[in-house]
């Protein structure tokens, strides 16, 4: 009941006064609406490319309408200076020149330049692949069209080939056949020789033999021709593919000569032939046309079997082309980057860190604000006075503050839910205890601050300090993952970091208790640290205001001036050691005892603030008298002689003065001269 | 015995120390319940500090503070007197503290302050209600009830923050400094408002040094110096103790004044304390109650002065507080004189 109404009052105080319901109302709006803006992806927020170039045609067009099709920002300027500027100015987020005249071609490479401003740390590599990636898309197609064309013409070159081993083996029947004729022209055309008469039949027979090979010989020569025509056809194209080279060249040096020959031993063939005929016709000297004819085709023979070496090697070499599609020859791997979350909403990805940004901020500059509010209005001391136990007030300081910020997470989560298109909480038990804890460790902290300093400025400038150093030293910022390994350790002790990365193991990988009992256990440990402290300083603010004040005007010494002199009753001012020895060797008893008294030691306070020596003034304080007082601080400033005590009379010594052997930690040696 | 009875706080031998400095000397006394005990010292002297001293907000170095709580039904209970600091929570519902400024909320109406502090007692609501109406009467504060506490003027506020004090009813009232900043108009209300607020059988226990409103309001008074009591008990009391009985304030003519104190000093040295020479009046301060006014006019007489004027005049609480308060602080006068001779001395020898 009691602990309702102070958070009662509590809500009261925060929301009549303009300053705390700015930053209770008006900071989470803020924030949300930086996170909209940051995360929304309209025209406005699109990577802006700059563009310059000679001409828009060729490639220079196809790479500009890729970066348009890829949603880019795309802007064209006349000159890279411009562009450059622009940049500068960050209206563009990189410039982009293509060379003049971008277009394929066989003898000359091409570059496209890229300018982008390095000074943005955090985003200039992301721009830059990301653009670059873009590019590269284009080139790669580009390469694959190419790539296709080259592989085409292999793959005819190989039917081809195919046919040609046909018609190399029909060539080989053929001749053979022509051989067995020409055997029996050469043995009929003996018999006629010694005597046999020759029949008409059988001449017939090898004319019509005759015949038969000059037009299978004929139809070899056409066949050959169009294997030249195909051999011809293959274009010499550059390849970044050695493979495919290699393979194109042995079939381009291979074919030409091979078929060649084989066409010159058909012409031989053929004009033996014709002689063969003319000679059955004048039936003169066959027998010896007939060997020519058997030598010009055992020569076709060999021929054949050499193109039909050459033929074989061609479709070996063709089917030795491992990779036969132009996407492999292009892209030999590909790279396939599986996302581990389902979820490509770079929103929902984000949103941990922001939702950790909302309650460091809020938590911290809220409950220290509540707490600067308590202490300021001096309703503070009167709290005091009731018999309402001090952590009664911190219970409901927390109870307001985590209620305001659990208002105002319930309106972010609203927001990202409407706005970003963000899910709501999954995993949402454990992702509810973090916040919780998170919360409590916040609002903790701040509670802590509020009670630590003394004013609202103080406080407000501690939390914000606080806030950044959190923010900066965390993976939002710096890039944490390329430090070494020592100092990623230690950065994960980051509060904020440790708050953001449960956030996200909870939020996007729904992790278990169990996936992050370490980071936990640290978190817990922190609220309970943070937790005593503020009880410490709580305790303290109590002390402070009584007893600081109390104090502070108890050790104002009543003779002592603001110079921090030392007045005497006639108005002489002391200002150093020596001053006070060379007075007190002249002063009087009852003056010395307004300074001494036997609780108060004046001397010695003003010893201790005026030579900040507490040693010294622990000496004087143990003196006592006013003898032993200049013993003491005799003996402190280096005099040789001190005081003595002479048949009865106290005699001074003459300052001989050696200097002290030790001022402020430095050890002083005196070296006399002779 | 019956003394004995009433007392509700025992002061024993406290002493403070901050540092080096004794702010509070051994001092010792005893709160009477329904009196205004007035503790009266001047900036620094110690009085705030003995007054956080008593209701536990400062621990003591030297000595003990105890109290008695007169309402508890068991008589030996309510015979034992306890160490403050052992028994803060039932100190704390004994006594109400009003602060040298206000103790308030700002932002809250001045209903709302006197509720909230009213339930940090544990007051049932209807109580605290009741006692909120009647505060709200007794300060005068009806009409701004529902006015934001920062927008009430300082005698508001000041009226306020008693009423704060006094929402759980307390038997003992501490008030320090509470008509600081104050006009006459106001303070002489606010004094009216503890008067009222002391009939209603609340012991009020208040440090300042507006002395003059003290004499007549305080039952007794305490004078704290260099943070010790150097005087206690009623203000008549304390006046007959530390002042002259009476002054007098003789103008004459031609008004030789030096000729008549050097006269007066040597014929009624055993009854005039001190004799001062202010604004062509010659003031004697008498040491005894024995009527010295003929031994006066025959010195005036005699060194041919013609009254002008005469008047007697008793002392206030006032002076008694300066003059202890300068006493001690001004090298003694016989001392001077006699340094001062001997330097005349020196400079007749000089000059010889």
């Amino acid at each position: 009941m009691k602990l309702l109404k102070i958070i009662r009052k509590n809500f009261k105080v925060l929301f009549r006064s303009k300053s705390s319901a700015f930053v209770v109302l008006v900071g989470p709006l803020i924030i949300i609406g930086l996170i909209a803006l940051a995360l929304s992806n309209t025209e406005e927020f699109k990577i802006g490319v700059g563009v310059v170039a000679e001409d828009m045609e060729g490639m220079t067009e196809q790479f500009i309408t890729q970066l348009k099709d890829t949603d880019y920002r795309v802007v064209e300027y006349d000159s890279l200076d411009a562009c450059i500027e622009q940049v500068k100015l960050k209206s563009t987020n990189l410039c982009i020149k293509f060379p003049p005249n971008f277009v394929l071609d066989n003898e000359k490479t091409f570059e496209v330049e890229f300018h982008v401003d390095q000074s943005r740390l955090n985003v200039v590599e992301a721009i830059k692949s990301s653009v670059l990636s873009s590019i590269t898309l284009k080139s790669d197609e580009i390469t694959m069209e190419l790539t296709t064309k080259l592989i085409d013409t292999i793959e005819i070159a190989n039917a081809e080939a195919l046919k040609l081993a046909n018609i190399l083996d029909a060539l080989e029947l053929s001749t053979f056949n022509a051989k067995k004729n020409t055997d029996i022209i050469v043995k009929e055309g003996k018999n006629a020789v010694t005597g046999v008469e020759s029949s008409e039949k059988e001449n017939d027979k090898v004319v019509v033999s005759i015949d038969k090979l000059n037009k299978a010989t004929e139809e070899l020569l056409g066949d050959l021709e169009g294997l030249l025509d195909s051999a011809d056809g293959l274009e010499v194209k550059p390849s970044k593919l050695s493979i495919v080279g290699d393979h194109h060249e042995n079939m381009t040096d291979l074919l030409p000569i091979e078929v060649g020959s084989i066409k010159n031993a058909t012409n031989k063939l053929q004009s033996s032939l014709a002689d063969l005929k003319n000679s059955l016709q004048s039936e003169k000297g066959i027998s010896a046309a007939a060997e020519k004819v058997q030598k010009n085709i055992d020569n076709l023979l060999e021929k054949i079997a050499d193109g039909k070496k050459s033929v074989n090697s061609i479709k070996e070499s063709v089917a030795g082309i491992e990779i036969s599609s132009a996407s492999s020859i292009v892209n030999p791997f590909t790279i396939e980057v599986n996302p581990i979350l389902s979820t490509s909403n770079k929103g929902a990805l984000l949103f941990p860190y922001f939702l950790t940004l909302v309650i460091l901020f809020v938590g911290i500059m809220l409950s220290s604000t509540l707490v600067i509010f308590e202490k300021k209005s001096r309703a503070f001391f009167r709290t005091f006075t009731t018999p309402t136990s001090s952590l009664m007030h911190l219970l409901a300081s927390y109870i307001t503050n985590f209620s305001v910020l659990l208002i105002q997470l319930i309106v972010v989560f609203l927001g990202a839910f409407y706005y970003l298109d963000l899910p709501l909480i999954e995993n949402i038990e454990v992702t509810s205890v973090m916040l919780i804890l998170s919360i409590t460790f916040f609002i903790s902290l701040g509670t802590m601050v509020g009670y630590f300093f003394k004013t609202q400025e103080g406080t407000t400038i501690a939390s914000i300090s606080m806030g950044s150093l959190f923010l900066f030293l965390s993976n939002l910022i710096l890039p944490v993952e390329s430090f070494s390994a020592l100092t990623r350790k230690l950065m994960l002790l980051n509060p904020f970091m440790l708050c953001s990365e449960l956030f996200k193991k909870t939020m996007l990988f729904n992790a278990g208790f169990k996936d992050v009992t370490s980071e936990l256990f640290l978190l817990i440990g922190y609220i309970i640290v943070v937790i005593m402290l503020a009880i410490v300083f709580q305790k303290l603010s109590f002390y402070r205001m009584f007893t600081g004040s109390a104090s502070r005007k108890a050790l104002q010494k009543p003779h002592v001036t603001k110079e921090n002199c030392l007045k005497l009753p006639d108005g002489t001012l002391l200002r150093n050691q020596n001053d006070l020895i060379h007075a007190l060797k002249t002063m009087k008893e009852e003056t010395f005892a307004l300074y001494v008294t036997e609780r108060n030691n004046e001397l010695a306070a003003w010893a201790r603030d005026a030579f900040k020596s507490r040693k010294l003034a622990r000496r004087i304080r143990k003196a006592g008298t006013r003898l032993g007082v200049i013993k003491v601080l005799e003996a402190d400033a280096g005099y040789t002689k001190p005081v003595e005590v002479v048949n009865k009379k106290v005699v001074f010594s003459e300052p001989e003065f050696k200097g002290p052997k030790k001022y402020k930690g430095i050890r002083f040696k005196f070296v006399v001269r002779k | 015995m019956q003394k004995e009875d009433n007392t509700i706080y025992h002061i024993k031998g406290i002493s403070k120390v901050f540092g080096e400095r004794y702010v509070l000397n051994d001092i010792s006394f005893e709160i009477v319940k329904g009196e205004i005990f007035g503790i009266i010292g001047t900036s620094g002297s110690g009085k705030s500090t003995l007054l956080n001293s008593l209701v536990g907000f400062l621990k003591v170095d030297i000595g003990d503070i105890t109290f008695k709580n007169p309402d508890l039904l068991s008589v030996d209970e309510a015979g034992k007197f306890r160490s403050i600091y052992k028994h803060q929570k039932e100190l704390k519902k004994l006594y109400g503290f009003a602060a040298q400024s206000p103790s308030f909320y700002p932002n809250l109406t001045v209903r709302e302050n006197l509720r909230y502090f009213g339930n940090l007692y544990n007051i049932l609501p209807e109580t605290i209600e009741s006692n909120i109406k009647y505060l709200l009467g007794l300060v005068s504060l009806t009409q701004s009830q529902h006015t934001i506490s920062h927008k009430l003027s300082g005698g508001m506020k000041r009226r306020l923050d008693i009423a704060c004090s006094l929402v759980h009813d307390p038997k003992i009232l501490f008030l320090d400094e509470p008509t600081a900043d104050l006009d006459p108009v106001l303070a002489s209300k606010i004094w009216n408002l503890l008067k009222i607020i002391n009939q209603r059988g609340t012991t009020i226990v208040m440090a300042t040094h507006h002395i003059a409103e003290l004499e007549h309001v305080c039952s007794r008074v305490g004078i704290i110096k260099d943070g010790n009591m150097v005087a206690l008990g009623k203000a008549d009391e304390i006046k007959s103790q530390s002042l002259p009985k009476e002054r007098l304030v003789i103008s004459s003519s031609p008004g030789n004044y030096s000729k008549i104190t050097a006269a007066l000093r040597r014929k009624l040295k055993k009854s005039i304390q001190q004799v001062q020479i202010r604004h062509k009046s010659l003031i004697i301060h008498k040491k005894t109650n024995v009527n010295i006014m003929n031994d006066v006019l025959g010195v005036f007489k005699h060194n041919n002065e013609k009254i002008i004027t005469i008047e007697s005049v008793k002392p206030s609480l006032d002076e008694a507080f300066v003059i202890m308060n300068t006493e001690s602080e001004e090298p003694k006068p016989k001392k001077k004189r006699k340094r001062k001779v001997k330097h005349k001395r020196k400079s007749k020898h000089k000059k010889k």
